[in-house]
């Protein structure tokens, strides 16, 4: 579903990604681990067409998205580490506003019970964004994967900042995604997080994806010593 | 897209102040606008209907006077009270006509140049008064000055447009809602025009819908082809800020930035280059100073006094058949000869006028070529070339005033100069302005 291959992106002299290779296939939750400035954001960027690669290319259920990239986005949904939403609309409308940009119309039911399978208190639905905690907001994000039946969910250290609690029920939001069929790509620094959730972890340092692992292969103390190991070396 | 675009942002603006703000402030300074605009064009009209009601009453007493006077039932003992005198009729006290511009339909939205030019004047048979209504006669004069709709559209409007299209990039990117956006499948100029399109339906709606209402109220005609090119005018105007607006929305700059640019802008087109222009004309085509030209005008009112004796003989050696000789009144002797200078006074100013304004000619012709540079100059100008009140139509008052005294002196002059007296029948047919 996502295909990247021989990716490379620099910055000036700053070598971004480097020859990256990563594949996301369908019912898949991948968790990409580096230390800030490894890469990461880099590679979800470069599926957004946000930034163009230098070389290698990046597919999402088969189509380039330096060639197609509205077509690409009709795909996947996208969850920055802080998503902003209009703070004068309540989340229904937000949720609207945001499908309709799809050309998915959503009637006021449909927008509440998206937001409900997300996760969102009934009551919160109808109420200004602006008043809404980090972790709400997330909810309405993956609400708008849910409405919109992303194929692709590309997330940016979403749980960055969640209490435990939040950081839970946005796990649990994302392995129902994961059944539902969405490939998922998801940036992190929470070991403890990509070990429960995902289904493979990748490890990133300095534009290189250095190790993939399968998450059930690895216990957790196995996975923080293998990540310390790379970013040591 | 568009349509679900123009919801939310219909939804957005629900609940915002910049909304609420704009949709209450501008339909009543659109209002006020026009108000003051219909009070003076009013208080216009009602100077012209008095003075009109005031003429034909006067001429009408003069005719009735001759009519009692010709049936033998009234007799008159001066000259200057003898209604049959071409004298009486053509040049003293409230003899004479006035011409008016009279107010174009779209004369109430721009006062242009009413508050310095004069829009009607007296005419007899040496005498050209220009004349406006002054804050006594016509106190919205002084209420209103030159705050109308011309102002409101081209000075506040565009602040309206800045503060409705300043930010509607950059307030995503500093929500944070830029991010979301750009993941969307809709590219981010779309996003950008239709939201502009939007506002600027808003803005020009509120324009509109506010102008047409209160004109009605005012009884201003907007419904007729000025009222379709004023509409056009206003669509291109209020689109030439809003495409300012998304001109700086294509950068990566902040709000502030954004705010800071538009309104330098602002100043640019408003203030700079009208004064720039100004500099350019003035330095290119300086107008001697009006102190000069009064200087000029008593010179030649010495030399014709001093020539008196001299110009009347060449103009009898000239004339032989318009002048009576002999036995002929005291009035007759004066008057003949003043009517002679004064024709010579006004040849000899005439061609002195021509060095001052031949270089104000130009001015103009040049501050009307380099106006295209602002477009609010531009559309200032054209609304107040539409509304009747631009320098030029002021101006040809006194061409219109010099026209129709030659006309009145055609009819008066030769009874004069014959002294030929009036008959009342003779009195139904006086020249009077078109």
């Amino acid at each position: 579903m996502i295909d990247i291959k021989n990716l490379t992106k620099s910055f000036g002299n700053t070598v971004a990604v480097k020859n990256l290779n990563l594949y996301v296939a369908k019912g898949e939750i991948y968790c990409l681990l580096g230390a800030n400035g490894a890469g990461k954001t880099t590679t979800i960027n470069s599926l957004l067409n946000l930034v163009l690669p230098e070389d290698g290319t990046a597919k999402i259920d088969g189509l380039i998205v330096t060639d197609e990239p509205l077509n690409t986005k009709e795909k996947l949904t996208y969850i920055p580490e802080n998503l902003a939403l209009y703070p004068a609309l309540s989340g229904v409308e937000n949720l609207q506003f945001f499908c309709g940009l799809s050309g998915i119309k959503l009637s006021d039911s449909n927008a509440v019970s998206n937001l409900k399978a997300a996760g969102l208190q009934e009551d919160a639905t109808h109420k200004r964004v602006g008043g809404y905690s980090k972790g709400m907001r997330q909810k309405v994000g993956i609400a708008l994967a849910i409405a919109r039946s992303s194929e692709v969910l590309l997330l940016d250290e979403p749980t960055s900042g969640l209490d435990p609690a939040a950081s839970s029920d946005f796990a649990t939001l994302l392995t129902e995604m994961k059944e539902r069929g969405a490939a998922v790509l998801m940036a992190t620094h929470d070991l403890f997080r990509a070990k429960e959730t995902g289904t493979k972890i990748g490890i990133m340092n300095r534009g290189s994806l250095v190790d993939e692992l399968n998450a059930a292969d690895v216990t957790h103390s196995d996975l923080e010593k293998i990540y310390l190991n790379h970013m040591r070396a | 897209m568009m349509t679900h675009i123009f919801s939310f942002e219909w939804l957005h603006f629900r609940k915002s102040g910049v909304f609420w703000g704009t949709a209450t402030a501008l339909p009543l300074l659109i209002g006020f606008s026009l108000f003051l605009g219909s009070e003076r064009i009013n208080e216009q009209n009602e100077t012209i209907s008095d003075i009109i009601a005031t003429e034909t009453v006067f001429y009408d007493n003069m005719r009735s006077q001759l009519e009692a006077i010709e049936r033998g039932e009234a007799e008159v003992d001066a000259w200057f009270q003898n209604p049959a005198n071409p004298l009486v009729l053509g040049q003293f006290g409230q003899a004479g006509r006035h011409i008016f511009l009279h107010p174009n339909p779209l004369a109430p939205l721009a006062a242009g140049q009413l508050d310095i030019l004069p829009y009607y004047g007296k005419v007899t048979l040496t005498t050209m008064e220009p004349l406006r209504d002054n804050a006594l006669e016509n106190p919205f004069m002084q209420v209103s000055g030159s705050f109308d709709f011309a102002f409101v559209l081209v000075w506040l409007v565009p602040l309206f447009i800045i503060v409705m299209g300043y930010n509607v990039i950059s307030s995503e990117r500093e929500r944070g809602t830029y991010s979301l956006l750009q993941s969307q499948p809709v590219s981010m100029r779309t996003i950008l025009v239709q939201k502009m399109i939007f506002r600027f339906l808003l803005v020009f709606g509120i324009i509109i819908l506010s102008l047409f209402v209160w004109a009605v109220l005012f009884g201003i005609n907007l419904f007729n082809i000025q009222g379709l090119q004023l509409i056009a005018a206003i669509s291109i105007y209020a689109a030439f800020w809003f495409a300012l607006c998304v001109l700086f929305n294509l950068f990566q700059t902040s709000s502030a930035i954004n705010a800071v640019g538009l309104t330098g802008l602002w100043v640019f087109f408003l203030l700079i280059i009208p004064s720039v222009i100004s500099l350019i004309v003035i330095s290119l085509h300086p107008v001697p100073s009006r102190a000069l030209w009064i200087t000029e005008q008593r010179a030649i009112q010495q030399a014709i006094q001093a020539e008196g004796d001299a110009i009347f003989d060449t103009w009898v050696v000239d004339h032989p058949e318009e002048f009576v000789e002999g036995d002929t009144p005291q009035f007759y002797d004066t008057w003949i000869r003043r009517f002679v200078w004064a024709q010579a006074t006004e040849e000899r100013e005439r061609e002195a006028e021509r060095q001052f304004e031949e270089p104000r000619e130009r001015q103009a012709q040049l501050a009307s070529r380099l106006r295209v540079l602002s477009p609010p100059m531009t559309l200032q100008a054209w609304l107040e070339r539409k509304a009747g009140t631009d320098k030029d139509r002021l101006r040809s008052l006194e061409k219109e005033m010099r026209s129709f005294q030659q006309e009145w002196q055609e009819f008066f002059l030769p009874r004069f100069q014959r002294l030929e007296f009036f008959t009342a029948d003779e009195l139904t047919d006086l020249p009077a302005p078109q």
